[in-house]
């Protein structure tokens, strides 16, 4: 709650006479807040804080947090919420406060590094800023000259601000944004993007009647804290939620129902569902009526026949009459009658059903964007689109705010990151790199790695070991990372960059029905500067030199173009004081002053510049409540109108549909309807998909030898308290979880011949690991789960992973193409300058699986599959614990085996892509086509 | 303002949220915790759920960390929390026994206890307890039961709710709504060797047929607790009766065949003050802030049995200085009045530990009946002891051997008894297993019978020299069976999971 300008919280010293507890200190004291030293109670010792909001970098959510900072010291002695913060209300999960163990981590690289051995030698010395910028500045300048617009590349894990990039990099005039997308959530972004347009979803869950949950919101994903307060919101106020999970999660726990079908016939049971709704006549018709194009597909189906809704209807339950519960328990595994009672639960939530799948069955399957498609398939049905407790489109609940002098487009088209094989990918084939770089397919000159550790959170992480060590294919590679990590061993430089406290970046993420921003800051130095002193650079206030990327793009981007001469310097000019370099300040001002609605009236009411309003509040709720945003009146001056569609136009883009008789805005479809019937997949050549379907995985039953003991594995599921692979620099969080064992049924472990703790060797296509099996009745019989959340390691006696999170390993090549990674040791307590190091008392760390796992890109959507079939035995005599052995040499005939399943054809026009399909950092409409 | 939390496990979903930001407020050590989460699944495929409970301290009404507190470092506050003072406190960690919760923990680094104190550093400014704040759920309720009209207290009164262990007559003052009962019952669900995805800090009790939990409710995530009490307290209950011993069978050496003289006059003194000093320096030693041992003369909680235990050392102390000084002083008659005297204080000295482990509430096995009566039975049996090892008078039956020979025999059916009976608890009958796996293990009546043996041989044997030598064995291996058996108690004791 927030706190009331008049609460009862006492000054410092007075004697305790409130009786209402509040949850948070008034704003109007944040500047100089006293507290009791906890170490000191009960003599009650005070210190002074300056209180600075920032946002938490630690998953996507951007939860607000607000930082104590001492006002001696400039230290920072905690974190807790921000009440001012729309999303998050002023509660954070336990990642929240962990930050801080990540700002004293003993173990946090504090300077910039430069490689000094051969790659991988482990060898580093300490560089400069200067040295930094004037080497990267160099290469870049070059390719820029040369034209080799494809041979700079930046590669993302977890992006953490909107908007920054595309100035950057579109200033350069580089093709070179590379994301982990694929690896996450590209299947269901395509299952929603071929609907409305928008390839995420945005569930209103606070007011739903009814939640269907293909994610663990209660635990984790994003975005875990906003969105679980809100599921937790409906379930107290009697909403029903069923969740969808092959393993018992934490959120499946809380749920009315858990539903843990065959894995990868989810889209099975969803269809299932739409056919109990269909069958009982609960879908909303009017809607559907309204905002489907029902008539396109009449068109193709029953040409030349009157294309009425009623013919649609007939037509509609005959396309899914065979998706029967009956039909369904037997090819999901789960009781009809659930299928019947959830499909009338969902139907009878009209208006008011809210649900949600990002990363599970989507990614798990081939074919997974089928799910999110029949997910979305169920709001359509259930009218329950942009309405209150239904699901929006994410582009209704994300405010990103425009930037100071756009650059235009890049006019390059980098076949690395969109190669036509996958004309519909939803991003870049980001985990192919290395394999189009072995292919020939084109080399990296400079290559940023940014929070992003494909090395061990990709499949198939030794072909980027050789590929990351050939420098004949990545010319210069830059790690900026906060915290060492696997891949970070294998760069030229190792530039520490700021954690959630130490930096600057924009954030709004669709977490309910609301727009807001949130503003991430360098907290120490806003508090030395409120306190009067001045710095030119993030990194003078921050611990060590830790810099941000903000300033090191500016700092950067000055240096490739000092003169001006190639049209990039222009974009890091000052809107205030022209000619001059842009400061990080000025950045964020120009974006408040100008292009958020409403921050500068509210900034005015409290007499501040909107800048300040920002650096006190951190956070700014641009719009409380949005819903319909599909009814809201267009503007159509310009445009013009397709009378046999209804389809408003301009300059060629459908931008408005004739709605009752005027024009509205739609959805971002080339029909601006919802579509149910995809003409895009029809005209691509995706013929047999172009309705919501269910496409059987590669890992369907029918493909598992039980007798043979061949299992599915579900490699995906995360913990409440970890973050990939950047919680291993907290304490705090490895203490609750520091093991990964492979869950197991009992009727599986008996056959298998394994009881708890014992070890099994789990072989995939291309290698094996070693793990201990974890016998639970949490998991479907036939299928195994091991959490991707650990099994970090460093290399024996090198820099690396943090020690609380990180077991000693060797990797030893046996053969060429043939590796094998053994511990050599188990996390222990360590020396340092936090006590607490000398008292770490887990040993474990998990086991590393991904490395066993071959790329399985899905041949549409180019999602990497992640669900393996593989075959679970007893450990064998000389296997130990924490053993993986990998083949590339299979692992590269696994990429061609799928490489040939994208079967589709360039087009004889050239396009590249759907032109009304989403692209990070679009280029010109001249690069969408081959030349 | 009676403050309280209710913790709605309805609401939770485990995310530790709590767990993490009490570390931060708190700067908690790694390995200890004021609040955590417990997971526990129930059920089979697909009918299984996983269920979570927040474990802390309960703030209770009759705390028995603030009655076992020698120095007052804890206290219950007008506000109801029950808060700890580390300057006052000596390390004791007599409260870690006392507490049936599992709630307090050692600090490694200053050597004193901690504990949640409702964040009262934060409450005296205005503020809620941190994992209240933190909580995404909003499942943690704190505020004033007394209020009627505040939410904890309407959802107290409103709401079905359940409390830990109220059978400790604790007065817990953290109510839960929809708890799963194994949850709170510890020992109701069964343990694997590991968690879900963390490694165990400490090993899982040992399992004991017939009491352990049925197998569909484990388990599945929890912290760990060590046992606090360790090689100086069992050590110190030896050599406190060994003491006390000394001064019980003083004033009878002369019947127990022991001959006249020096050895007579002055041995039993000089073994009771130097056992004394020893079981002192054990006490201090196992302090984790011994230079504050003062506190526990001069600020001492006369409520607790670390109290007037001292206060019992301390008379048997001078009595027995007195009775030797007197001696040396020529005052014969004195010192033998001295001498009686230590027998009732020698029967204290050694029985006072039933008290003070009676006020060890988290220790079912410790709270058995009788105990006193076998504290005073093992010190005179590690009396006859002393008696063996003294010279006897030539002609005279040496009946020091059978004394110790009987009392072996005694002790070993009083120990039969005690392994045999069947405790009143649940968690009592478990220790009183692992109690006796441990005998069994440690073939500690083998012990015994040598004693018995020996003590028998040297009552017969002739010459001075083999009687001796017979008489030192006896006694070395009664009090080496006395430490192995109070190594099995003590540790029997605390092998029980109480959270």
């Amino acid at each position: 709650m927030k706190p009331t300008e008049d609460s009862a919280v006492a000054p410092s010293g007075a004697a305790w006479q409130v009786t209402k507890l509040e949850s948070f200190p008034p704003r109007d004291r944040w500047d100089d807040w006293v507290e009791y030293d906890p170490k000191a109670w009960p003599r009650r010792v005070e210190h002074h804080y300056r209180l600075v909001p920032t946002i938490c970098f630690n998953c996507e959510a951007a939860c607000g947090l607000v930082a104590y900072v001492d006002r001696e010291t400039n230290k920072i002695r905690k974190l807790e919420g921000n009440p001012y913060h729309p999303g998050s209300r002023g509660r954070n999960c336990a990642k929240g406060p962990a930050t801080l163990n990540q700002v004293d981590d003993p173990e946090r690289i504090l300077y910039p590094l430069k490689r000094v051995g051969p790659r991988a030698s482990g060898q580093w010395e300490r560089t400069t800023w200067d040295e930094v910028i004037a080497t990267f500045a160099a290469r870049i300048r070059k390719a820029l000259v040369e034209n080799r617009r494809t041979e700079v590349m930046y590669h993302v894990g977890r992006p953490g601000h909107d908007g920054a990039m595309e100035r950057i990099l579109q200033a350069w005039g580089v093709d070179g944004h590379n994301s982990h997308t694929n690896v996450c959530s590209a299947a269901a972004r395509l299952g929603y993007e071929l609907w409305s347009g928008s390839d995420r979803p945005s569930p209103d869950h606070a007011n739903a009647k009814f939640i269907l949950l293909l994610s663990a919101h209660l635990e984790a994903g994003h975005y875990f804290n906003p969105q679980a307060q809100r599921i937790l919101d409906a379930k107290n106020a009697g909403c029903k939620i069923a969740t969808v999970d092959i393993r018992l999660s934490n959120t499946a726990s809380m749920s009315d129902w858990w539903i843990a079908p065959h894995p990868g016939s989810e889209a099975a049971l969803l269809l299932g569902f739409a056919h109990v709704i269909l069958a009982e006549g609960l879908e909303d018709l009017e809607f559907m009526r309204t905002w489907v194009n029902w008539d396109a597909w009449l068109a193709v189906r029953q040409p030349g026949e009157p294309a009425t809704f009623e013919a649609f209807r007939a037509l509609l339950r005959a396309e899914y009459a065979r998706y029967t519960p009956e039909w369904v328990a037997e090819e999901c595994g789960v009781e009809a009658d659930v299928v019947r009672d959830v499909g009338r639960e969902i139907g009878r939530a009209r208006g008011a059903f809210a649900s949600h799948v990002w990363r599970n069955a989507a990614s798990g399957n081939r074919g997974g964007w089928q799910v999110a498609r029949c997910l979305q398939f169920l709001t359509v049905l259930t009218g329950s689109v942009n309405t209150p407790g239904g699901t929006s489109q994410h582009t209704a609940n994300k405010f990103v705010p425009a930037r100071w002098r756009k650059p235009p487009p890049q006019d390059v088209w980098s076949e690395l990151l969109f190669p036509p094989e996958w004309p519909l990918s939803h991003h870049e084939l980001s985990f192919l790199l290395p394999h189009f770089l072995k292919e020939g397919r084109g080399k990296v000159d400079v290559y940023f790695t940014r929070v992003y550790n494909p090395v061990w959170t990709n499949p198939d992480g030794f072909t980027w070991m050789e590929v990351l060590q050939d420098e004949s294919k990545i010319g210069l590679h830059a790690a900026l990372t906060p915290v060492w990590s696997e891949t970070a061993l294998f760069a030229d430089y190792v530039l520490p960059m700021g954690l959630g406290p130490e930096r600057h970046d924009l954030m709004s993420q669709e977490t309910h029905a609301s727009r807001w921003i949130g503003f991430r800051q360098p907290v120490q130095r806003v508090a030395r500067e409120r306190a009067g002193e001045t710095f030119e650079w993030t990194w003078q206030a921050n611990p060590g030199e830790v810099w941000e990327e903000d300033e090191f793009w500016i700092a950067l981007s000055w240096a490739v173009d000092p003169d001006g001469s190639l049209g990039v310097r222009q974009y890091f000019e000052s809107p205030y004081r022209p000619g001059e370099r842009l400061t990080v300040e000025e950045q964020y001002r120009w974006i408040f002053e100008n292009a958020v609605p409403g921050l500068p009236a509210a900034a005015a009411r409290e007499a501040v510049t909107p800048l300040e309003y920002m650096r006190r509040h951190g956070a700014f709720e641009v719009e409380p409540v949005v819903y319909g945003t599909h009814t809201a009146p267009a503007d159509v001056a310009g445009a013009t109108l397709d009378m046999e569609r209804g389809v408003w136009s301009r300059d060629g883009k459908a931008i408005a549909v004739q709605s009752r008789g005027a024009p509205a805005i739609g959805f971002e479809t080339p029909s601006r309807k919802l579509e149910f019937f995809s003409p895009t997949m029809d005209d691509w050549g995706y013929s047999d998909a172009v309705l919501p379907g269910y496409i059987r995985s590669h890992v369907h039953p029918s493909t598992l030898d039980r007798a043979r003991n061949e299992f599915v594995l579900v490699p995906t599921f995360r913990l409440p308290t970890l973050i990939h692979t950047r919680s291993g620099n907290s304490k705090w969080l490895y203490e609750l979880s520091n093991r990964n064992p492979v869950w197991i049924h009992p009727q599986d472990a008996a056959h298998v011949g394994v009881a708890t703790g014992d070890l099994v060797r789990v072989a995939t296509r291309i290698g094996f690991f070693v793990n201990k099996a974890w016998v639970t009745e949490g998991i479907r019989p036939g299928v195994i789960a091991c959490s991707h959340h650990l099994g970090r390691w460093r290399l024996e006696g090198q820099p690396g992973t943090d020690r609380w999170a990180a077991p000693p390993v060797r990797i030893e090549q046996p053969g060429p193409g043939r590796w094998r990674v053994r511990r050599t040791g188990d996390i222990k307590p360590f020396k340092s300058e936090d006590p607490d190091s000398s008292r770490v008392w887990w040993t474990d760390g998990g086991v590393h699986q991904n490395l066993t796992f071959a790329v399985q890109p899905d041949p549409i959507s180019g999602m990497h599959c992640w669900h393996q079939k593989v075959t679970v035995t007893r450990a064998e005599r000389d296997d130990r614990y924490g053993d993986v052995e990998v083949d590339t040499a299979a692992s590269m005939q696994a990429y061609h085996e799928w490489l040939a399943l994208a079967t589709v054809k360039p087009r004889a026009d050239g396009l590249r892509r759907p032109e009304w399909f989403t692209r990070p950092f679009r280029p010109t409409a001249r690069a969408y086509r081959r030349p | 303002m009676q403050v309280g939390f209710v913790i709605d496990q309805r609401k939770c979903i485990g995310c530790h949220a709590c767990t993490v930001a009490c570390k931060q407020e708190n700067e908690v050590p790694l390995g200890s915790f004021r609040t955590w989460v417990k997971y526990v699944e129930k059920g089979t495929f697909p009918s299984v759920r996983r269920h979570f409970t927040v474990l802390r301290c309960n703030q209770c009404d009759h705390a028995p960390c603030v009655e076992i507190c020698p120095v007052n470092a804890l206290n219950k506050r007008p506000d109801a929390i029950v808060d700890l003072d580390r300057d006052k406190c000596i390390g004791c960690r007599a409260c870690m026994q006392a507490c049936p919760y599992d709630a307090l923990y050692f600090h490694p680094d200053t050597g004193v206890a901690e504990k949640c104190h409702y964040c009262a550093h934060r409450t005296e400014l205005g503020l809620e307890p941190a994992c209240v704040i933190v909580c995404p759920a909003e499942a943690i309720v704190s505020g004033d039961v007394s209020d009627p009209e505040s939410k904890i207290a309407r959802l107290i009164q409103d709401e079905p709710t359940s409390r830990r262990r109220l059978e400790k007559g604790t007065g817990p003052r953290v109510w839960y709504i929809d708890a799963l009962p194994e949850a709170l019952v510890p020992g109701a669900a069964a343990e694997p060797a590991a968690w879900l995805w963390s490694d165990r800090a400490t090993p899982p009790p040992p399992r004991v047929a017939g009491l352990d939990p049925v197998p569909d409710v484990t388990t599945t995530l929890d912290v760990g607790h060590a046992p606090q009490w360790g090689w100086h307290v069992w050590t110190y209950l030896v050599t406190k009766n060994i003491a006390a011993g000394a001064a019980l069978v003083a004033p009878f050496l002369g019947l127990l065949g022991v001959r006249a003289g020096a050895a007579r006059d002055y041995v039993p003194e000089v073994v009771a003050l130097l056992f004394t000093a020893i079981t002192s320096v054990l006490l201090i030693h196992d302090l984790g802030r011994p230079e504050r041992f003062w506190r526990l003369v001069l600020r001492p909680n006369t409520k607790s049995w670390l109290v007037k235990g001292a206060w019992v050392l301390m008379a048997f102390g001078a009595t027995t200085s007195a009775s030797l000084v007197l001696r040396v002083l020529g005052q014969g008659m004195l010192a033998d009045v001295a001498r009686w005297l230590g027998v009732p204080l020698g029967i204290l000295v050694s029985g006072y530990s039933a008290w003070l482990f009676a006020q060890c509430r988290g220790r079912d096995l410790w709270l058995e009946r009788g105990l006193f009566t076998r504290l005073v039975l093992r010190a005179a049996f590690l009396g006859a002891a002393v008696a063996v090892v003294l010279p006897g008078a030539p002609g005279v039956l040496h009946t020091a051997g059978a004394l110790l020979a009987a009392l072996s025999l005694v002790n070993t059916l009083v120990l039969g008894g005690e392994l045999r009976h069947r405790p009143r608890t649940t968690d009592a009958r478990k220790a009183q297993v692992y109690l006796g796996r441990a005998i069994m293990k440690s073939q500690l009546p083998l012990f015994l019978a040598g004693a018995a043996m020996l003590g028998t041989g040297h009552m017969v044997l002739s010459g001075p020299v083999p009687a001796a030598v017979c008489g030192a064995l006896a006694a070395t291996l009664a009090t080496f069976a006395l430490l192995l058996y109070e190594r099995a108690w003590i540790r029997a004791g605390q092998a029980v999971a109480i959270s």
